[in-house]
């Protein structure tokens, strides 16, 4: 796979009011692939994502696309109609239906009135059969279940036919097999050729899912690569202060992040015996 | 679509029925086929009253509940807070603290000057807030926050200048409750031209405020200016509002009931909103207007009482009924 970079991130600084969370951060993550950004909580990561989908500005340095553009440079419309943001909890007026808000995701193609063109309907209407919730057009938002929701906004992004598709820990509120479809799902979109990044909590589904994890800790840079080169035991104690051992998933292969017992079951636990 | 026209189409006729009822009735009375007949013809007995004076009266609170209801629309599509209206801007109690203060400081200050008194105070004191809360502009609930302290503020000062000076507060009381009394042809020009400009301005970003009830971060990953769109949306009601105020006092509640209403009738996109807030705020002026002047004849109440007296329960009834926040 030719590694064509999505995003050349060079001695970004970015937080909120003057903070920075970030500091002078490089990273080049890469097309065509799903990126995990992984990290313990207030590490960075969905300042990185907003940095990213340009809802902050950098303090200093700068981001830059594929082409070598300037993600600065583009105007609001062209930022959207390349870069497609799901931000952690979104807010959903009441009343809106499933069609009309899969419909906001033309906007960035549409002009000041949100008229819908032939070829957008055909776009929303891709995106509903793509997320499986086609069935469900018409119905006010509030009446779904969290997981259909979820899908619906994934239906969303997809409508905007942008690129690169940006989540910010989209599988939070989920309960199990819906985490694992929306994972799937994600998955053929890179497949498709498009540009993933995530953050993600769990690791194992990070590790299952992504070509590649960025492990972030107070807005450093601590590893980067794929699941296998990054998910050490060392890793886990660094910088999630984390005492693991990393198995082989027996379903996928891919590292499996296992906490070491403590409490009830400490003297249960193999290494504690040996 | 057919929600839309149906709800238009009704709250039209409730209009029309209110109009002519307003037209009708009062100290004179005017029978309908004599009102039309007017209308059409002329009248000897009811061209004066009809032409001079209910008329003016009629469209002069018409527009304005329209412009105050439009205005609340755009403030809570901004805010996004079910407690957002006009009021908040502090153009209400900017816009009265001109009046008193200006009533209290030259006593033969002629009436025809009280508009622009209004118009310039509610602009100042809204002109503040923004300046306030500029570096809160992206949160809107400060910007609420913000508005209701200035209020405050606002209603202190113009009670400590009306206990001061009790001598002078009758006028400055039934401009503070808000009134059509005596509104003329002369106050139009005050009002239509603002509308005629704001509006099509509401309808431009009435799309990017739909966007914007997603949440800042949505809105912007959707290429919205949110920024942009919030000021032009604010400037737009605060106009609208002080536009209103100046022409009718400080009516309370229509800004902040119609929209409410709106959305419980025909949802939440902006586009349609807006048609239906116009005309639930021409209804509500209207009527109140109407009741005004024929509860207690000859009497005539404020208008702003009316509003009040019957837009804050209701708004308590659409508030538990309804959730949408």
């Amino acid at each position: 796979m030719p590694n064509v970079p999505a995003f050349i991130i060079q001695n970004l600084t970015v937080g909120y009011s003057g903070q920075p969370i970030l500091n002078q951060l490089d990273l080049t993550l890469d097309s065509g692939r799903v990126t995990a950004l992984i990290g313990p909580n207030g590490c960075g990561k969905s300042t990185l994502l907003k940095a990213m989908a340009r809802i902050l500005t950098p303090a200093s340095g700068g981001i830059r696309l594929s082409d070598g553009s300037a993600l600065s440079a583009l105007s609001a419309r062209e930022t959207a109609q390349r870069i497609a943001l799901l931000p952690q909890s979104p807010l959903v007026p009441e009343g809106l239906k499933v069609f009309d808000l899969v419909a906001y995701g033309r906007s960035p193609h549409l002009n000041a009135f949100g008229h819908l063109r032939e070829r957008d309907r055909e776009a929303i209407q891709q995106a509903l059969v793509r997320t499986d919730v086609e069935s469900l057009s018409d119905l006010p938002l509030a009446q779904l279940s969290g997981g259909q929701r979820q899908r619906v906004w994934m239906a969303m992004i997809l409508a905007q036919q942008a690129d690169i598709i940006l989540l910010d820990e989209p599988t939070t509120y989920l309960d199990l097999a819906h985490q694992y479809d929306l994972l799937d799902l994600v998955q053929d979109l890179a497949a498709d050729g498009r540009t993933v990044i995530t953050v993600l909590h769990d690791l194992n589904q990070a590790c299952r899912y992504a070509d590649e994890l960025v492990v972030l800790k107070q807005g450093r840079l601590m590893d980067q690569g794929a699941p296998k080169k990054v998910m050490t035991e060392a890793m886990l104690r660094e910088v999630f202060s984390l005492d693991a051992q990393i198995l082989d998933d027996p379903e996928t292969g891919t590292p499996l992040c296992v906490p070491r017992a403590r409490g009830k079951y400490y003297h249960q636990a193999s290494w504690a015996v040996a | 679509m057919t929600r839309l026209l149906c709800s238009a189409a009704g709250l039209l006729a409730t209009l029309l029925l209110f109009a002519a009822w307003h037209l009708g009735a009062g100290a004179v009375s005017i029978a309908l086929p004599d009102l039309w007949q007017t209308l059409i013809r002329g009248h000897p007995d009811y061209d004066f009253i009809f032409w001079d004076y209910r008329l003016p009266r009629l469209v002069i609170a018409s527009l304005a509940g329209a412009g105050l209801a439009l205005s609340g629309l755009l403030v809570q599509g901004v805010v996004r807070n079910p407690l957002a209206s006009p009021d908040i801007l502090g153009v209400t109690g900017g816009a009265s603290l001109a009046v008193v203060v200006t009533t209290l400081a030259w006593t033969g200050a002629p009436v025809t000057l009280v508009p622009f008194v209004a118009l310039a105070g509610g602009l100042a004191s809204a002109g503040l807030l923004l300046w306030l809360a500029r570096s809160q502009l992206h949160q809107p609930t400060s910007l609420a926050l913000i508005g209701i302290a200035l209020a405050a503020l606002f209603a202190a000062a113009i009670d400590f200048l009306l206990t001061i000076n009790p001598l002078e507060i009758n006028s400055s009381l039934i401009w503070l409750t808000g009134s059509v009394w005596g509104r003329n042809w002369s106050h139009l020009p005050l009002l239509l031209p603002w509308l005629a400009v704001l509006l099509p301005a509401a309808v431009y970003l009435a799309y990017q405020l739909d966007l914007l009830s997603l949440g800042d971060d949505t809105a912007i990953s959707l290429g919205t200016r949110v920024g942009r769109v919030r000021i032009a949306a604010l400037l737009t009601a605060v106009v609208l509002a002080s536009a209103a105020v100046s022409v009718c006092g400080a009516i309370s509640f229509v800004g902040l009931v119609a929209p409410h209403m709106a959305r419980f009738l025909v949802g939440g996109r902006h586009v349609r909103l807006i048609p239906v807030c116009l005309l639930l705020g021409a209804i509500m002026l209207v009527s109140a207007d109407l009741f005004a002047r024929i509860l207690m004849p000859p009497i005539e109440l404020p208008a702003g009482i009316v509003t009040a007296f019957i837009g804050a329960p209701y708004f308590i009834f659409l508030i538990t009924r309804y959730r949408h926040w």
